[in-house]
């Protein structure tokens, strides 16, 4: 006998079984399946009732449910046991692991349980008909598994069950429907189910019963194509009567199918899209990633639209900051798709859509964005619609000036007036070169020596009024009769040191050095000195030279000269709106 | 403090500053003063004339000849009309035989060479051998120099049994601190609290406070120039004034010789006063008014509320300097080259006041209610000057807009709180809660409503009427007024005083609105009585309400009713004619 085989029995003796499941499982790392194996041949040779065993397993502090549990889902398939106590040990499981998304892992594992002697089916529909309610989470895995055997008794099943006054059970026939493989050679099953749908959405008014039917009318309509119609109207149907659950649903089938879906339905999932809850992180999560492969085909029109849609519908609760992976996929794809949206969005002047171009401009790091205004996304270019523009560009995009001189000079491109083009300098000067005298000032030198006629003529007569501007300021001699008394300069040091420590605390919140180090405090020296205790048993010295890590941001001049009006007219620039015509 | 002295001395200018000090020093040890200095009356080298005996000797006539800092061999005789020697000619040769009063002639005389600094060796020699070529019986020549003129000054004015126990440590201090303004300023005020709390049984003892406040606050001064920031000088000179005049004020009606001597000494200190703020103008603001954010940019601080607060600050000092210049043009009507030289002052120190609010932004809006007061001086000044209504008008329509607009994006919008600390954090939060908190008293929007009324501009009443009733309706709007013991207390700021018109009526229209604040005014009758307005000094009531931090009265808006009443008479008086 294995000596891992001694170690469990001794340990099921006494009453230590599950940890030292759970020992094994540690210390076999790559070799678990070995243990399951052991764990097989124990129940099956009758020696330890495994089954019962893990029926008694916690997910509790001090070991790993899941670790624990994996080895179990490795037996399972090849255990011999009654159907019974194997449902109710596997339910157990189930509620034990909660609202984890592994929760439910375990019943496929149940599937191959049930195929290896594929009576088990039966004697599982027979329990659960006993107590539909109870047995309610395994009808999903007998149901899938069911039909691989018998495909129209078990839809048959289904169709029952779909008829419930229990919406648990409905849900669950549904969500059956929902997972099937559809035979390819037998359309009939996939019609078959579809008629479920249809009947099953008349009345209904249950959330998580109307998601399952969305969820099953896409997978059913990839499975016969000729059942698109039906689809798209029991979706709508379904979205009609439903709520949370129900986009989330929809969120979920076009996030897990994107293209495969057929085009209807995959368009009349999307256009419901904006209606999505955006307190409900999974759904705009899976929204996120629609929207960024949707961002990333040549085409990104249908992306834009919905990216629109969903920030205008929820101007208060939901930001660009929602959407990583679109922002990530504006950033990466062509330059172009930046440029018009800043120049539709700014133009429009929607604080949603223009914070949302502020999102997108201040996630970049190291070296600025020099995003340029595409005349095809802009309406109109007349006075004063083009000062507008920059205006709005300034408002949200202050903090970077480079962008903002950028967009302004490609404005000015653009502007057939005098006026215009005036306005747009004068914006050049004040409030961004007043504000920023440093790379920005290189920026547009450098720019006054590339361009030419208006263009050149416009920046060099800002970098004028500058230079004009911080002559005046030099010429101000030192008055010491201004300054701030001492008195009000610690108040201001204390003031700003409180206010750098919340914010710093408020940054360790989220950083992922928090998460995965533990933090030592250094409170002299430049380098920290531990001892590691190796596997060998033996200690190893260890010094780790520190590093000072720094960051610098260019702070506007009006910051401190003018703070008051600065924040009053960067708002006046967020907030104005061009009376319509 | 001696050297203290001699070195205040030895920076002193000749004209106003060193020749200012003399006569309150001779008069002090006992002197008759019978020639001041004066500008275009030729004294033939005397700058001051004075008869009496000093340190027991016997009773002499001092001439004395000033000259600002060390005397060297350019002073002395090198062709300039401001020679030295030559007016020493002169006083011989002419003063003492035509200009000496006949009942001083026969005495000894005494021609007394006043330095501020030091004889430079280079011209020793000279001056020892013009001394002894001119020595009679009757008449020696002196040198008065900077040693001689501290000692005179300490063993006068500052002599430990003639100051109050700790004044010479307050006075020390507040020198050494002159860097740390406001540090400075806090042992000067002290200095000043226990001049003026001294026990004054007699009048003398008075008098003595007095010239003690002057010459500090001249010594202060001139150190604080010396060592290039005037701040603390600044609100000395203004803490010096307001307590200078609760001792002066029942002396003005009266014309005994003590009571001469102490309105001529409250008038060097409004003079020492004067001297400072217009220094203190001239340097700061006068140079870098018109430049774009050049105010703004040389407070140098990266505290958003810094230049907020220094900005309103120096709004007010200058305006509370043009209506001092108000006051010298309208006591001066039968003087018109004087009244000239005023009315040159106010449209300079007016365009100055336009120049700043236009060039540096952060005017636009207070952070805090107080400022009210600054913004009143300001619209104050530029009252008595035709063509600046417009100016008015925009000013504060751009005020209420961006306090409005503030207050509804909880950006940093007027609060009532004072404390640095607490604007540091303002806004703190950004509930409705904290913003009524903040908000739940005012008199700059109740002032901007006035304004609005006065000028005839009801867009802006009517706007503020609208502020009121969006964004304010749980604001008390409110003016303060000066009450029965505002005399008492309104120039040392010893106690709170005055009335506060609560909830004025912002819902009626402008001409029941200015009826209800002038009726109000009518009723409280106090600000007539007011020692400063009686006195005609009516600017050093609002230099207490600036300094002390108090709503300017309504009172002086009281000419527009005036105004409007001759406006009204008109065309009755025209009817009545044709009829």
């Amino acid at each position: 006998m294995s000596e891992v085989k001694n170690k469990l029995i001794e340990a099921a003796k006494a009453g230590e079984f599950l940890s030292e499941v759970y020992n094994l499982a540690v210390q076999q790392r790559g070799e678990r399946e070995a243990v399951a194996e052991e764990l097989v041949s124990l129940h099956n040779h009758g020696q330890i009732d495994v089954v019962s065993e893990f029926g008694n397993l916690k997910n509790s502090e001090g070991s790993d449910f899941f670790l624990t549990r994996n080895i179990f889902e490795a037996a399972l398939p090849k255990i011999i046991n009654p159907v019974k106590p194997t449902m109710d040990c596997v339910l157990k499981l189930v509620d034990e692991a909660g609202e984890d998304l592994m929760a439910g892992h375990i019943l496929s594992t149940f599937i191959e349980f049930c195929a290896a002697d594929p009576i088990r089916f039966d004697e599982a529909l027979d329990v659960i008909k006993l107590s539909p309610v109870k047995y309610n989470g395994m009808i999903p895995p007998v149901m899938i598994g069911g039909t691989q055997f018998e495909t129209d008794r078990f839809l048959g099943e289904i169709a029952t069950f779909s008829k419930s006054h229990d919406f648990r059970i409905r849900s669950s026939a549904f969500f059956s429907l929902a997972k099937i493989k559809y035979p390819e050679e037998k359309k009939s099953s996939t019609i078959f189910a579809m008629d479920c749908l249809l009947d099953g959405i008349e009345g209904e008014s249950e959330d998580r019963v109307l998601a399952n039917i969305i969820k099953a009318a896409s997978s059913i309509c990839m499975a016969n194509a000729t059942l698109n119609g039906e689809a798209v109207g029991c979706i709508n149907s379904a979205l009609d009567a439903g709520g949370d659950f129900t986009l989330h649903a929809v969120s979920e089938a076009l996030m897990l199918n994107g293209e495969k879906l057929p085009a209807e339905v995959f368009d009349v999932c999307l256009k419901r899209l904006p209606e999505a809850n955006p307190n409900n992180k999974g759904t705009i999560d899976n929204i996120d990633h629609v929207l960024a492969s949707l961002l990333k085909c040549p085409d990104p029109e249908k992306g834009i639209s919905l990216l629109e849609s969903l920030l205008l519908k929820h101007p208060k609760d939901l930001s660009l900051k929602a959407f990583d992976s679109t922002i990530h996929s504006i950033l990466q794809s062509d330059k172009s798709l930046l440029d018009k949206l800043l120049g539709s969005w700014f133009s429009r002047g929607d604080h949603a859509l223009c914070n949302g171009i502020r999102v997108i401009v201040e996630t970049t790091h190291g070296e600025s964005l020099m995003p340029e205004v595409d005349e095809k996304s802009l309406g109109r270019i007349e006075f004063p619609y083009l000062v507008f523009t920059a205006r709005k560009a300034i408002g949200y995009l202050f903090n970077s000036p480079l962008a903002c001189a950028s967009i302004i000079v490609s404005l000015i491109k653009l502007a057939k007036d005098q006026q215009s083009i005036q306005d747009l300098a004068s914006l050049l000067f004040d409030p961004i070169l007043i504000n920023y005298s440093g790379e920005t000032y290189q920026f547009l030198k450098s720019k006054e020596k590339i361009e030419t006629g208006k263009a050149k003529s416009a920046i060099r007569s800002s970098i004028e009024s500058f230079d004009n501007y911080l002559e005046n300021l030099r010429s101000v001699t030192d008055l010491p009769e201004l300054l701030p008394s001492q008195s009000q300069r610690e108040a201001s040091l204390r003031h700003f040191n409180r206010l750098m420590s919340d914010s710093f605390k408020e940054a360790m919140k989220d950083s992922i050095f928090h998460q995965i180090c533990s933090k030592a405090v250094l409170l002299y020296g430049t380098s920290s000195i531990s001892h590691i205790r190796e596997g060998s048993g033996k200690s190893r010295r260890m010094e780790t030279p520190m590093q000072s890590h720094g960051t610098s941001i260019d702070v506007p001049r009006l910051a401190s000269l003018d703070p008051i009006g600065l924040d009053y007219t960067l708002r006046v620039f967020r907030n104005e709106r061009l009376k319509s015509s | 403090m001696k050297l203290i002295i001699k070195e205040y001395l030895a920076s002193l200018k000749e004209r106003n500053e060193l020749d200012a000090l003399l006569p309150d020093l001779l008069s002090q040890m006992g002197l008759h003063i019978f020639s001041r200095p004066g500008i275009g009356n030729r004294q033939y080298g005397v700058d001051i004339a004075a008869v009496g005996r000093i340190d027991g000797e016997p009773e002499k006539v001092y001439l004395l000849s000033v000259k600002s800092g060390d005397l060297g061999r350019k002073d002395w005789n090198s062709g300039s009309v401001q020679d030295l020697q030559p007016s020493l000619d002169e006083i011989i040769s002419v003063y003492i035989p035509t200009h000496l009063p006949s009942e001083h002639r026969g005495k000894p005389i005494e021609i007394c060479i006043c330095i501020g600094g030091d004889v430079k060796e280079e011209v020793r020699l000279n001056i020892t051998q013009y001394e002894e070529s001119k020595r009679t019986e009757s008449l020696s020549i002196v040198e008065w120099d900077g040693d001689r003129l501290s000692a005179m000054v300490e063993k006068h004015f500052l002599r430990e049994d003639l100051v109050p126990e700790g004044i010479r440590p307050l006075l020390r201090k507040s020198l050494a601190l002159l860097d740390e303004p406001e540090a400075s300023f806090a042992h000067f005020s002290n200095l000043i609290f226990n001049l003026r709390n001294i026990d004054f049984s007699n009048d003398n003892k008075r008098l003595t406070a007095l010239r003690q406040m002057n010459i500090c606050l001249w010594i202060l001064f001139a150190w604080a120039r010396d060592c290039g920031n005037l701040e603390s000088a600044y609100v000395s000179s203004e803490r010096t004034l307001l307590n200078s005049w609760d001792i002066s004020k029942n002396y003005f009606q009266k014309k005994s010789k003590i009571a001469k001597s102490i309105q001529s000494t409250f008038s060097s200190i409004l003079s020492t006063y004067q001297i400072v703020t217009t220094q203190y103008l001239s340097k700061v603001v006068a140079p870098h008014a018109h430049k774009l954010h050049g105010l703004s940019s040389a407070v140098s601080s990266t505290e958003k509320l810094d230049v907020n607060l220094k900005l309103f600050e120096i709004l007010g000092r200058l305006s509370i300097s043009g209506l001092w210049s108000q006051w010298g043009y309208l006591t001066n009507g039968d003087k018109p080259k004087i009244q000239e030289r005023y009315d040159r002052e106010i449209n300079l120190l007016t365009r100055s006041l336009k120049q700043l609010i236009s060039n540096n932004p952060t005017l636009l809006l207070p952070i805090k209610d107080e400022q009210v007061i600054d913004i009143s001086l300001a619209l104050l000044l530029l009252s008595f000057r035709d063509g600046n209504d417009k100016d008015c008008i925009n000013w504060l329509t751009e005020m209420l807009e961006r306090a409005v607009f503030s207050h509804k994006t909880h950006g940093s919008y007027p609060c009532i709180y004072r404390d640095y600390s607490d604007l540091l954090e303002h806004p703190k939060k950004q509930d409705k809660a904290y913003q009524e908190e903040a908000t739940s008293g005012s008199v700059l929007y109740p002032t901007i409503a006035l304004w609005g009324a006065l000028l005839e501009n009801f867009n802006l009443f009517k706007s503020v009427q609208k502020a009121h009733e969006e964004s304010f309706s749980h604001c008390n709007f409110q003016f303060w007024y000066p009450g029965k013991t505002s005399e008492e207390h309104i120039y040392r700021n010893s106690d709170i005083h005055g009335s506060t018109f609560s909830h004025v009526p912002i819902d009626q229209n402008p001409d029941e609105f200015l009826e209800a604040v002038w009726n109000e005014c009518d009723h409280s009758g106090v600000f007539k009585e007011l020692s400063s307005v009686k006195s005609g000094l009516w600017p050093m009531l609002l230099v207490a309400c600036r300094h002390y931090r108090l709503p300017i009265p309504l009172d002086f808006t009281l000419g527009y009713r005036e105004q409007r009443q001759h406006q009204e008479d008109k065309p009755e008086t025209a009817t009545s004619g044709s009829e």
